[in-house]
């Protein structure tokens, strides 16, 4: 079953979405939850700084989580600016912290700990999906 | 969320909770009264630290790239649990602070 819900983008909402996602994952094991919560949060935390520089705007999350198989796929929109974050090149770990730019870091994340990480522009709307089998 | 805080050339800060888009930025505030102190070391006590993000690194990884452009600072990070620690190696920043059971 895909539960969808939107929100306004905004900092003071992120709470509420983070509640949305801490609602879906309640009944995985801990380092799912762990893992769906810091990329939840690297992306809307993205969508809000980022994806709306004029005015305000709504961000969408849609989970679907396959009890069946464990899988859990969550998208996320927003009809901002074109952004591809997959597109950011990755920071470069070996370099020492001082000449290090840390942007960056949360997708690299975001990556690290999803199965898949997939992007789509359609109809003026970004969509950002993420995979995880727990 | 919660910060204790001991004067003189080193600083105890506790972690409890998340730290994360919420919170980090109380760090940060916190974290930038150290600046220009002659701090030389910071302890980050993280038994009841559940949760980090990149914007709790972010702010952890300050303390080292400004407080310490004076002089040095070295930054101990205790007891943090498994999930924690993943974050830092993920970030390849586990390396950069001492890590502390």
């Amino acid at each position: 079953m895909i539960q969808r819900k939107e929100f306004y983008a905004t900092f003071e909402a992120i709470a509420e979405m983070m509640d949305f996602v801490d609602g879906m994952t309640k009944d995985l094991p801990e380092k799912a939850i762990y893992d769906l919560r810091l990329a939840s949060e690297e992306i809307v935390v993205n969508i809000v700084n980022y994806a709306y520089p004029t005015g305000d705007g709504r961000l969408a999350i849609a989970w679907n989580h396959d009890p069946e198989s464990g899988t859990v796929i969550a998208e996320f929109e927003d009809s901002g600016v074109p952004f591809n974050p997959l597109g950011y090149p990755a920071p470069t770990l070996g370099v020492p912290i001082e000449n290090r730019n840390i942007g960056g870091l949360g997708i690299m994340m975001v990556r690290k700990r999803m199965h898949d990480v997939r992007y789509r522009r359609a109809a003026g709307t970004n969509v950002l999906t993420i995979e995880y089998r727990s | 969320m919660e910060f204790v805080r001991s004067a003189g050339e080193k600083a105890v800060i506790t972690l409890k909770g998340k730290l994360d888009y919420a919170t980090a930025g109380n760090l940060m505030d916190e974290l930038r009264t150290l600046e220009g102190t002659g701090i030389k070391r910071i302890d980050f006590e993280c038994a009841d630290l559940e949760y980090i993000s990149s914007a709790g690194i972010r702010a952890m990884v300050y303390s080292k790239q400004k407080i310490s452009r004076n002089a040095p600072v070295d930054v101990y990070v205790h007891q943090a649990c498994k999930m924690v620690q993943d974050v830092f190696t993920a970030t390849g920043l586990k390396d950069y602070f001492t890590f502390v059971e």
